[in-house]
């Protein structure tokens, strides 16, 4: 009983090991029961099939880790998926990217700046641009449908050594530990674990938070081209699925929804995780409709383990407080 | 005589709360000048309107002759204004190095190189002397004492024009250093704004200080050989008389004991704390702000952790992990908390709801509470508690300071407490409502309840209390009883003061 104790505490300290974890064990049991193993092309088309909720999770990630939360990222999805499908396709396709990035980073500014001036909880504001972007989208496209660049399709797409879909996830990945070095990136975990003193420290925090919702619109945009170019059509409908799997994601990645902390690799971990959970169920024979079931238990595990890192934590905290005090009495 | 910082006509309001009236200062090139004050004097808030954190309603700032803009700290920082706060503005998920340069942290390339950090940190550690801190030590590892130290460094590296500080010993076992280093500030051009109510410390560091009371000036002093009596009546002021009720019946000499503490500890917030408190005694608790008034309260009640120690009730173990526990334990501990409107009242309840909500069990049949009955419960102890009837249908977020207080007295009668703790019971009430908070005081005590309240109004303690404890950074500093609950006395002993009260947190065992 001590010794699984200790296996389940070494296992929770690391939300990101955690995840790795996670993904490793789903990867293993696809691998052995599907038949004739993951081929190369097996793998290159789920790493296609995860890019745009791996991208949406990170930037929902940032922003819990400035203890916010941002629903909209399912409304952005949806309507950058809808234009890519039906507007401005005279344009260059790769100025198109850059167009509906803006778009997204335009709606995440609108968040901050009314979460911050207008004082608001983030999930109030978000959930009037979660549903405002989705309505938008049927009003342009009632039924899927729509076309969508070829050379992006493409350029995702394309057979290679290296699949396309992996170095862009690299990328990401690296982006991402660049990033959290940035002072942006390290103001955003200051501000998560305490605003107030990120404030009395001199910081200007509005301009932190309103960076942060503009940075993770930017990412929802991006995540809305990558639906676009991996079902190749548009839907308004689209963007349901993305509500509350973004969040799993980064449950499952091990990022606590406290504020302070939290990894968008980890985010990646999760993403993967859970995209591959239905291949794995179909391969396992098990019925698709137990997806959402499987998917369920897989969160409840990930955030039970890390409510167990959190209790030691505080525990260490508390033990920590205590020997000050002993420290201070013997000087 | 070179002006470094003036300040005219400072006013500052909190909802209807005033904590700056009027205020005005001027701080003459090189001084250390000392701002001492009560709790809720007001200093504080000059802190931060300084700071950039605050927005005044009125006055102006003007530093070095030049007029501060408020609201920003960066204007602030940049007038030489750097403040180490009483609060402590740490980050605890970065490294001490990180929090030192936070405002500026060494970027490459856009990226914060860790080492450069270090590199940095560790330059301006070693040349401020604080040898013991690592600069890739999580804050959140540190003892309460570096981090104050860190705080007061982060504010002094930078070398200001002025340096604020604001309770800058509250954790820091010796001020040597800290002391050290203001001089050598000094001796550079910086002019100091030193806050804190510890006399002593005032009396070795400052050439001249200014004294606060509720928000006001209310008097000065030139050099460092000032009355600490006259000081001490000049922080306490002469408010409006309020005639407390006089006991009914002496306290019997051979009372029992209900509620005894033996070495109770929690954290580094109370260190070893005994008590003992008889059946319808009145303890008054006296401390300035954060010497561990709320560790005991709530480590009572049930409702913050106890690290050490025993508590027993009516001479039986007693060791509540929640305040329902508490409540319910054998005889039961109530704590009425401060702040009601957050803690202790469901605002869009009606005042009915919150009087019996901890008492449902009593109008329930079936699972479903019966209204009538219940109603007849609230008002019963509605009216003991001197509560209007007409207010008992209204929502208690409605109602004024004194009659939601008033609605937790009467839920806690309800609750059939035998201990009954009362977190500054009257504070940011209007005095006829303290009257009747005194009443009630009384009227329990008479029912045989054991009473142990906290105030900040050193008048309330000294016209109730049958006894007073202070305490003074985790420890009780002093008791009281009979004809030596006096005022100087209290606050005394409160700052550190006095005679069989050591001077330094150090040598208080």
């Amino acid at each position: 009983m001590t010794g699984l104790r200790r296996w389940l505490g070494r296992l929770s300290t690391g939300g990101t090991t955690r995840a790795a974890l996670f993904l490793l064990i789903v990867l293993v049991v696809w691998d052995q029961r599907q038949i004739g193993g993951l081929t190369v092309r097996l793998i290159e088309s789920y790493l296609v099939l995860a890019t745009p909720l791996i991208v949406a999770s990170i930037g929902v990630t940032l922003v819990i880790i400035t203890r916010e939360f941002d629903l909209s990222a399912a409304g952005v999805v949806t309507l950058v998926n809808v234009l890519m499908a039906t507007s401005l396709q005279s344009l260059n396709p790769w100025l198109m990217v850059v167009v509906f990035v803006l778009l997204g980073a335009g709606i995440g500014l609108v968040n901050g700046v009314l979460v911050v001036y207008g004082k608001l909880p983030g999930i109030a504001v978000t959930l009037a641009t979660l549903v405002i972007p989705q309505g938008l989208a049927l009003i342009r496209l009632k039924t899927p449908g729509g076309i969508v660049p070829r050379t992006l399709v493409d350029a995702l797409k394309t057979h290679a050594t290296v699949p396309r879909a992996l170095i862009l996830i690299l990328a990401l990945a690296a982006a991402w530990l660049v990033f959290r070095r940035t002072r942006l990136g390290m103001y955003m975990f200051a501000i998560g674990k305490d605003e107030e003193a990120l404030r009395l420290s001199g910081v200007s925090t509005r301009a932190v938070r309103i960076a942060i919702f503009s940075i993770a619109g930017a990412l929802y945009g991006f995540a809305g081209v990558l639906i676009a170019l991996t079902t190749e059509t548009g839907d308004a409908n689209i963007g349901n699925a993305y509500l509350l799997s973004t969040f799993a994601a980064v449950a499952v990645g091990g990022t606590a929804f406290v504020g302070g902390t939290g990894s968008a690799i980890g985010s990646i971990f999760g993403a993967l995780t859970l995209v591959a959970i239905p291949k794995v169920l179909f391969v396992l024979g098990i019925s698709n409709w137990m997806v959402q079931v499987v998917t369920g238990i897989i969160i409840l595990i990930a955030v039970l383990l890390g409510a167990i890192a959190a209790r030691r934590a505080k525990d260490r905290e508390m033990l920590s407080a205590h020997y000050a005090d002993v420290g201070d009495d013997s000087a | 005589m070179v002006t470094a910082l003036e300040v005219a006509g400072l006013s500052k309001s909190f909802g209807d709360a005033r904590a700056l009236e009027n205020a005005d200062l001027v701080l003459r090139q090189g001084e250390i000048h000392a701002i001492v004050g009560e709790n809720g004097a007001g200093k504080s808030t000059l802190v931060k309107c300084l700071a950039g954190m605050v927005v005044p309603d009125a006055g102006e700032v003007s530093v070095r002759g030049a007029l501060l803009s408020f609201g920003n700290s960066r204007a602030s920082r940049e007038a030489g204004i750097s403040t180490s706060f009483q609060e402590l503005s740490l980050l605890s998920n970065l490294t001490v190095g990180e929090n030192l340069l936070i405002a500026e942290l060494p970027t490459r390339l856009g990226i914060v190189g860790r080492r450069s950090v270090a590199r940095r940190a560790k330059e301006v550690l070693d040349e401020w002397e604080v040898p013991d801190l690592d600069p890739d030590m999580l804050v959140e590892d540190l003892p309460l004492s570096a981090k104050q130290r860190l705080e007061t460094l982060r504010a002094m590296y930078v070398r200001p024009s002025l340096l604020i500080l604001d309770e800058p010993t509250a954790a820091l076992p010796d001020t040597d250093w800290l002391f050290a280093k203001i001089r050598e500030l000094v001796r550079a051009g910086t002019t100091v704004l030193y806050i804190s109510h510890k006399l002593g410390e005032i009396r070795e560091l400052c050439d001249r200080g200014t004294v606060l009371r509720n928000g006001e000036v209310v008097g000065s002093f030139d050099d460092s050989n000032f009355d600490a009596n006259s000081l001490i009546s000049m922080m306490i002021g002469r408010s409006i008389e309020l005639v407390f009720p006089a006991r009914q019946h002496e306290l019997p000499p051979d009372a029992p004991t209900v509620l005894q503490t033996r070495g109770m500890t929690v954290g580094t917030k109370l260190r070893g704390v005994d008590l003992d408190i008889r059946e319808g005694e009145i303890v008054g608790v006296a401390a300035l702000e954060g010497q561990g008034q709320r560790a005991l309260f709530y480590g009572l009640a049930g409702a913050g952790p106890m690290t050490g120690g025993t508590v027993t009730i009516d001479g039986r173990p007693y060791r509540a992990k929640t305040p329902r526990a508490a409540l319910n334990s054998g005889r039961g501990i109530a704590l009425v908390p401060e702040e009601r409107k957050i803690e202790g009242l469901f605002a869009d309840l009606s005042t009915v709801q919150n009087i019996t909500s901890t008492a449902l069990g009593r109008v329930t049949s079936f699972g479903l509470v019966r209204g009538a009955a219940e109603v007849q419960l609230a008002a019963g102890a509605g009216a003991d508690a001197q509560l209007p009837a007409e207010f008992l249908a209204r929502e208690v977020g409605q109602l004024s300071g004194g009659n939601q207080q008033k609605t937790v007295l009467a839920r806690t009668a309800l609750s059939g407490a035998r201990v009954l703790l009362m977190f500054d019971p009257t504070r940011g009430i209007d005095p006829s409502a303290k009257l009747e908070v005194y009443g009630m005081l009384r009227r329990a005590s008479a029912e045989g309840i054991a009473l142990v309240f906290y105030s900040t109004e050193i008048p309330e303690l000294v016209g109730l209390s049958d006894r007073v404890v202070v305490l003074y950074n985790g420890r009780i500093a002093a008791e009281l009883t009979g004809e030596a609950i006096r005022e100087d006395h209290i606050l005394a002993a409160a700052v550190g003061h006095g005679g069989e009260i050591p001077d330094g947190p150090e040598q208080v065992k």
